[in-house]
């Protein structure tokens, strides 16, 4: 179920005004039910794997808080390798078998792998880390084992966030699955609003850059390189669009009910630099990988070469989770070598990152180099096959100022995506304040944005992105 | 007060969702908000099925009343028994009724989009005609023995077709179960029916058409305007590119193919014991309105005239010329009662020919 989709209208409806109108010690049974029935209407069988692995991480729960030493951590190891060992199966076996069976053919041995031919289940990797978040939080004693299955299984199926994040900790979440919530009219107003902010950045700015994205990429050899370039920046807001107008829904929903998800994007293409970029997107996941990979592989308190491997680590890691291709892998770890680059310059020449922080300049310098260099990195994102990647380039290297877009969206069009982006962007710049702006006048607002979404927005149906991973 | 109004809106919510999970909700409903010319009433194939899907607001048609008087026939001498497998160009008032048919004292009808086939039955008594009718746009797929078959002959029980040699295949039965169960497959269509396939939303509609075409120069992909602004087109059937077009390049080799599709059609059947076997294409809108400036493929024709063409095949099209637009809808991919009119008085003349 799609959160563009009419399905989600009435379900959400129907949950929502359900929930305020049941007594409280039954609405977790009714949100429970909920996100099943959200859950099911993609592959309805899939709901077992996410039921396996909610009984094995709810037992491990209980037994790591029933054991200390060796035996605690091999409850973790455990648990860790049974959430592993299922997105292994489902998500990178076919990978690895491609690449064995690649090597093997390259080396002139015989291999014969098994083929599995099944469909990834949809958010599974939002879903493990969530639940791997959980038993680790007990392991090191910041969460306490959640003795009530039902609430258990709710936290890491709880639908608003359930299949693209924000990838929640059990800190934040359980314990507000117990508290009892109340209508509260400013509260309602500011999540429906966020609701439909989040639909307006999907289907009238992510949905109408796709037009030109999926024209350009969908022929790459016959692009010149003006349009490579647009289709590129257009690509870098039409998946900041379509992801944070996921997140945004995913949060105004829970909001509407009482209940408050982390923050997942804080205006990501205001960063000067690519750390900064990492703190502002999807922050729901870089701050998974830095409080349960960085950190544990020693940060930066470690000798410099170590300090740098663990940042390529986690960033390779981030890649792999996005998706079983080496795109994605390079993907990552060209975020990662930005990182040791910028790292490095500024321990070689002080000076440039004390710029930074000076003049008016030199932050819009660093913010459109900071820019560039992600767009680059989203190209390997967007195009999964090398050769294709390798014909982006080529075709780049010849770009001409001269030659003219030219793409099927007309111009009238082209000038309201590129007004909508900068107006993206100016109105990210004091988000909270105009947010807080948006709340005071909910009446006017809402209403308007309501109107914007229907007159202005594409409605292709077009699935999020991100549910792929 | 305020628990009353949560109530309400959930029993309208549930309400909205198990009308559109249940077809027979779906079918009531729809038969009754069809019939309401108000702005609670569903408007979106009333003024035509191509401006509903692009509510492009010239293109608004007004309610079809015309009226054209089919001449009743004798069904006292009748000796065929007629077995019509046919579209939506064949209006239900006559398709099913075997006074309109010359010679006829029984019809039997089944659409091609039956969801389970409708076995035939050959009459004793009479003699049995086969009338196999499809879309130009259509015939290629439709107009073959096994799609034939599977629409009007007995099937195999579903358990025999269902096994499957795969060791998981009980998984996505299972899953097609539930799935088939909770969620209904058309449910967002039907929503969309539901909440806003009503009158009073068209000027919202329209403004958003008027938005998307005349500023950004979209329409809905499945539609197109013609040349000289008076029609609207199904896509499928002018786009050069798509099979189905009028104007898709077709060479003899495949119009031979064709015919001896037809003829495969025509052998089989006359096997299982029918005396006749009609077919009948009928001509893209496009190919008959002549607006686009450019030949097109004449398949139909070229498929009566070839040498190899044995069968009996009525193609209307140079009937249909004659005063062509006042033979079809402006917004719509059909004929209209005038259009089915010379169609019937053509396949009469045939019937009459036996």
């Amino acid at each position: 179920m799609v959160f563009n989709s009419l399905q989600f209208l009435v379900f959400f409806g129907i949950v929502t005004l359900a929930y305020f109108l049941l007594a409280h010690k039954y609405r977790w049974l009714l949100l429970l039910l909920a996100s099943c029935y959200f859950y099911m209407a993609f592959v309805p069988i899939y709901l077992g794997i996410l039921a396996l692995t909610i009984v094995i991480d709810y037992f491990a729960g209980i037994l790591l808080e029933q054991h200390e030493g060796r035996k605690k951590k091999w409850i973790l190891a455990l648990s860790i390798v049974a959430n592993v060992g299922v997105l292994a199966v489902f998500k990178y076996y076919q990978f690895i078998f491609n690449n064995i069976s690649w090597l093997a053919h390259a080396l002139d041995i015989p291999v014969q792998m098994p083929v599995l031919s099944i469909l990834l289940p949809i958010g599974l990797s939002f879903h493990t880390f969530q639940a791997m978040s959980y038993t680790i939080e007990v392991y090191r004693g910041n969460q306490k084992a959640e003795r009530n299955f039902g609430i258990y299984s709710l936290y890491v199926m709880f639908y608003p966030q359930l299949v693209a994040g924000p990838i929640e900790r059990p800190q934040n979440l359980i314990h507000q699955f117990y508290e009892r919530k109340h209508w509260d009219r400013h509260r309602v107003q500011s999540g429906l609003l966020q609701m439909g902010i989040g639909i307006f950045k999907k289907v009238v700015i992510a949905d109408r850059l796709a037009m030109v994205v999926d024209e350009v990429y969908g022929n790459v050899v016959e692009q010149s390189g003006t349009n490579l370039a647009v289709a590129a920046v257009f690509y870098s807001f039409q998946i900041y669009c379509d992801f944070s107008g996921y997140s945004d829904v995913a949060i105004g929903a829970a909001r509407v009910m009482g209940f408050k998800l982390m923050d997942n994007f804080r205006a990501p293409y205001w960063a000067t630099s690519i750390p900064e970029f990492w703190r502002r997107w999807h922050m729901s996941l870089s701050t998974w990988f830095k409080d349960y990979v960085y950190f544990s592989l020693g940060g930066n308190r470690v000798s410099i070469p170590r300090w740098y491997l663990n940042i390529m680590i986690v960033f390779v890691l981030s890649g792999l989770w996005h998706g079983a291709s080496w795109n994605f892998v390079i993907w990552g770890s060209l975020h990662g070598i930005f990182q040791l680059i910028g790292l490095t310059l500024n321990r070689l020449f002080p000076v440039l990152a004390a710029d930074r922080r000076k003049t008016v300049l030199g932050q819009w310098l660093y913010r459109l180099l900071t820019f560039f260099l992600v767009t680059i990195a989203w190209v390997f994102f967007r195009i999964a096959h090398f050769s294709t990647i390798k014909l982006w380039f080529k075709q780049m290297a010849q770009f001409d100022f001269s030659s003219p877009l030219n793409v099927s969206m007309v111009s009238k069009e082209l000038y309201l995506s590129v007004f909508l982006i900068v107006g993206l962007f100016a109105l990210e710049y004091k988000r909270d304040k105009f947010k807080m702006y948006l709340e005071n006048f909910f009446w006017l607002v809402f209403p308007v944005l309501l109107l914007g979404i229907y007159f202005l927005g594409v409605f292709s149906m077009k699935q999020f992105i991100y549910f792929q991973f | 007060m305020r628990r009353i109004v949560a109530f309400v809106g959930l029993l309208f919510l549930a309400f909205v969702l198990i009308f559109g999970s249940s077809n027979e909700g779906m079918r009531l409903l729809s038969q009754r908000r069809y019939m309401r010319q108000d702005g609670w009433g569903a408007d979106k194939f009333t003024f035509g099925d191509l401006y509903g899907l692009t509510y492009i607001k010239p293109f608004k048609m007004p309610r079809d009343t015309s009226f054209v008087a089919l001449p009743v026939l004798e069904t006292d001498s009748a000796k065929y028994k007629m077995h019509i497998i046919g579209d939506s160009y064949l209006y239900s008032f006559f398709s099913m009724d075997p006074r309109y048919f010359e010679k006829t004292g029984a019809v039997q009808f089944v659409r091609w989009s039956t969801p389970k086939a409708i076995p035939y039955q050959l009459a004793m008594d009479k003699k049995n005609i086969l009338l196999i009718e499809c879309v130009e746009r259509n015939f290629r797929q439709l107009m073959q023995v096994q799609e034939i078959r599977n629409r009007i002959e007995a099937q195999p029980a579903a358990k025999a077709i269902e096994q499957s040699s795969s060791r998981f295949a009980f998984l996505s039965q299972i899953n097609a179960r539930v799935k088939e169960t909770l969620y209904h497959p058309t449910l967002e269509n039907n929503l969309e029916f539901l909440l806003f396939n009503l009158g009073i939303w068209a000027p919202f509609k329209e403004l958003k058409s008027a938005l998307n075409f005349y500023v950004f120069g979209r329409l809905d992909n499945d539609v197109r305007v013609s040349k000289n602004w008076k029609q609207l087109y199904l896509t499928q059937t002018v786009d050069p590119e798509k099979v189905g077009s009028s104007f898709y390049p077709t060479s003899d080799e495949e119009v031979a193919a064709y015919v001896a599709q037809l003829t495969e059609v025509e052998a089989y059947f006359k096997s299982k014991g029918f005396d006749h076997v009609i077919f009948s294409i009928i001509p893209n809108p496009v190919g008959v309105l002549n607006t686009e400036n450019k030949p097109t493929n004449q398949i139909i024709s070229r498929m009566a005239k070839h040498p190899a063409w044995k069968g009996i095949l009525v193609d209307p099209t140079l009937r249909l010329q004659k005063n062509a637009r006042d033979n079809f809808f402006p917004s719509d991919s059909h004929w209209n009662q005038r259009g089915a009119a010379i169609w019937l008085g053509q396949l009469n003349e045939t019937l009459r020919t036996l």
